[in-house]
């Protein structure tokens, strides 16, 4: 078959039906984008998908609204089962939440475009936590940096990191460049990392795995690292956190630990057998460092925001907080937020923990987080969080310091009113 | 300051000062969308101004949003007459940001925008149609 791209890509006549326009102008322009972008990957071929994630539901200004509406108007349709990921604005309480009318119209139109394409309306950024998670295996196009190194790191499902627009155009189509991370050998570990001195009981510890993922994102960048010596059995909330802060300081897809996540039950099989590009000795001083690198303000400064829940809280971790925060009353110049999906908030509400974290102080948010929506004001403040991902992108954005700290210490440092460190457990 | 000249796809000859930096960059999160200045406070370029910069870089990293910020900027650019930045060149000299991530810009318009997705990209011509220029 001639190659109707030009770009040395063979289509299936499918693929072609859509590419030439018989399928409607939306399908016609998303083959479009994703024709000229796919041999940039390296791909000759396109991959079926069964699912996709979209992060251009994320308000950043008009120009990325008027391309929802433009494939909403064409007749755009998603092929595939579609989660959008957190949206700018919580549909049920933004103007409790300050949001300006505006603002929240057009972030609202926004989310509507993916929902008039045929998203569903689940609005999270860890939509593995919700029924669009996938299996082991699965070939999907998801966007969100934490989304796809959870996905193909703790599932096993296959993603590379599918950039805005470019996963609207795969969610339209239903397809992927075939490369990256969607074929075997692409996803074997070609970094070896290995924890040296590391305290075991450190490794048990909740603030140990944003740190040592955050660590890693700078320490590999873009590559397939491969950790050794993790002496702990991390639930997936655990993991989700170091997925997030590895694919925020570098642009890690996807992390192998050895023993504990699905492509690597060994160290060998992570690796395929095959020597390692390069070999890095992580210590307790170097994840000190980076644990240092995430704060910008320190103890004893006044707080102004605690914020947990990037990525979106889990019914267990929002279950945590509020056994945590019982009896508890947050100080009155402290704002709490919990941002989680709207799924979990109504979980939490029936199940009564709701207002107990109402109680403490605390607005629990669905569809949208405290770096997509402006929910923050601009104080002078400290930040605090248990999130590397809030953190990191915290004084960049909302403009306030930040200080990263166990979800114990955010909670003592809301009701003080100032920050309070525990750090006995990176001493060593 | 540095002085760069860039040689693009086709032979285009540009010139301006560039800003070189060799910790990769996060556009979502790490530039303000609204005045293209680098944000992120973790970022030796934290401050500084992209407007009318040759960036030059190893790599993005973090956010998968980076095409949306550097798709408004583009809008911008096409309704406010103002660009930034003016040019990417990821140092590898790679036309891909990283082996397993990428970007798309795809909106019709019709002046020098276009020239921040083809030197991100330089194979791709615009989506929407292989007549808009």
């Amino acid at each position: 078959m001639p190659d109707p791209t030009g770009y040395n890509l063979t289509l299936t006549g499918e693929e072609e039906s859509m590419l030439v326009g018989e399928q409607g102008e939306a399908v016609q322009i998303a083959m479009r984008i994703l024709t000229r972008v796919a041999p940039l990957y390296g791909a000759t071929a396109l991959l079926p998908v069964t699912r996709a994630h979209i992060d251009d539901c994320i308000y950043e200004g008009d120009a990325g609204l008027a391309f929802a509406e433009r494939l909403a108007t064409a007749g755009g349709r998603v092929r595939v089962p579609t989660s959008p990921n957190v949206i700018s604005l919580d549909r049920q309480h933004w103007r409790q939440l300050g949001l300006e009318a505006s603002y929240a119209t057009k972030a609202r139109r926004l989310g509507q475009a993916y929902l008039a394409m045929g998203a569903t309306p689940s609005f999270t950024c860890a939509p593995y936590q919700t029924a669009a998670r996938p299996v082991f295996g699965e070939q999907i196009a998801w966007s969100e940096s934490n989304a796809v190194a959870f996905a193909n790191s703790v599932i096993g499902a296959r993603t590379n990191r599918y950039g805005d627009y470019l996963d609207a155009a795969c969610a339209l189509t239903g397809r992927v460049p075939a490369a990256g991370l969607h074929l075997d050998a692409l996803r074997l570990a070609t970094v070896l990392v290995r924890l040296r001195d590391v305290p075991q009981k450190l490794m048990a510890d909740d603030t140990f795995y944003p740190v040592l993922g955050y660590l890693l994102g700078s320490l590999v960048a873009d590559e397939v690292p491969v950790i050794e010596g993790l002496d702990a059995a991390p639930d997936e909330d655990q993991l989700k956190s170091l997925a997030a802060a590895a694919a925020t300081s570098g642009s890690v897809a996807m992390c192998h630990i050895a023993g504990v996540t699905p492509e690597a039950p060994t160290l060998d099989q992570a690796l395929g057998g095959i020597e390692p590009h390069r070999s890095i000795d992580v210590t307790l001083a170097d994840l000190n460092r980076a644990r240092r690198e995430l704060s910008t303000g320190e103890s004893g400064d006044e707080v102004g925001v605690v914020a947990f829940g990037s990525p979106h809280g889990s019914l267990a971790e929002c279950r945590t907080i509020a056994a945590l925060v019982s009896g508890q009353r947050a100080s009155a110049g402290v704002e709490v937020f919990i941002t989680t999906s709207k799924a979990v908030r109504d979980l939490l509400d029936r199940s009564g923990e709701l207002p107990a974290l109402e109680a403490f102080g605390a607005k629990v948010t669905s569809d949208t987080c405290i770096v997509v929506s402006p929910l923050v004001k601009t104080t002078g403040k400290v930040l605090m969080t248990n999130s590397a991902k809030y953190a990191h992108y915290g004084p960049g954005i909302v403009k306030n310091r930040a200080v990263f700290a166990s979800t114990e210490s955010c909670i003592t440092s809301a009701v003080k009113g100032r920050v309070v460190l525990d750090d006995a457990g990176w001493s060593g | 300051m540095t002085p760069a000249q860039i040689v693009v796809a086709g032979g285009e000859v540009v010139r301006g000062i560039a800003l070189v930096t060799d910790v990769p960059l996060s556009f979502w999160g790490g530039v303000d969308p609204a005045t293209g200045t680098v944000i992120d406070q973790h970022h030796p370029l934290r401050g500084k101004l992209l407007t009318d910069r040759i960036l030059i870089l190893p790599s993005g990293r973090g956010s998968c949003s980076a095409s949306g910020v550097l798709l408004e900027e583009i809008y911008k650019a096409v309704h406010q007459r103002r660009l930034s930045p003016t040019w990417l060149i990821p140092s590898s000299a790679s036309v891909r940001f990283s082996r397993t991530s990428s970007t798309a810009c795809g909106y019709q318009c019709s002046c020098s925008p276009r020239r921040i997705a083809a030197t991100l990209h330089p194979a791709i011509p615009w989506p929407f149609s292989r007549t808009d220029n």
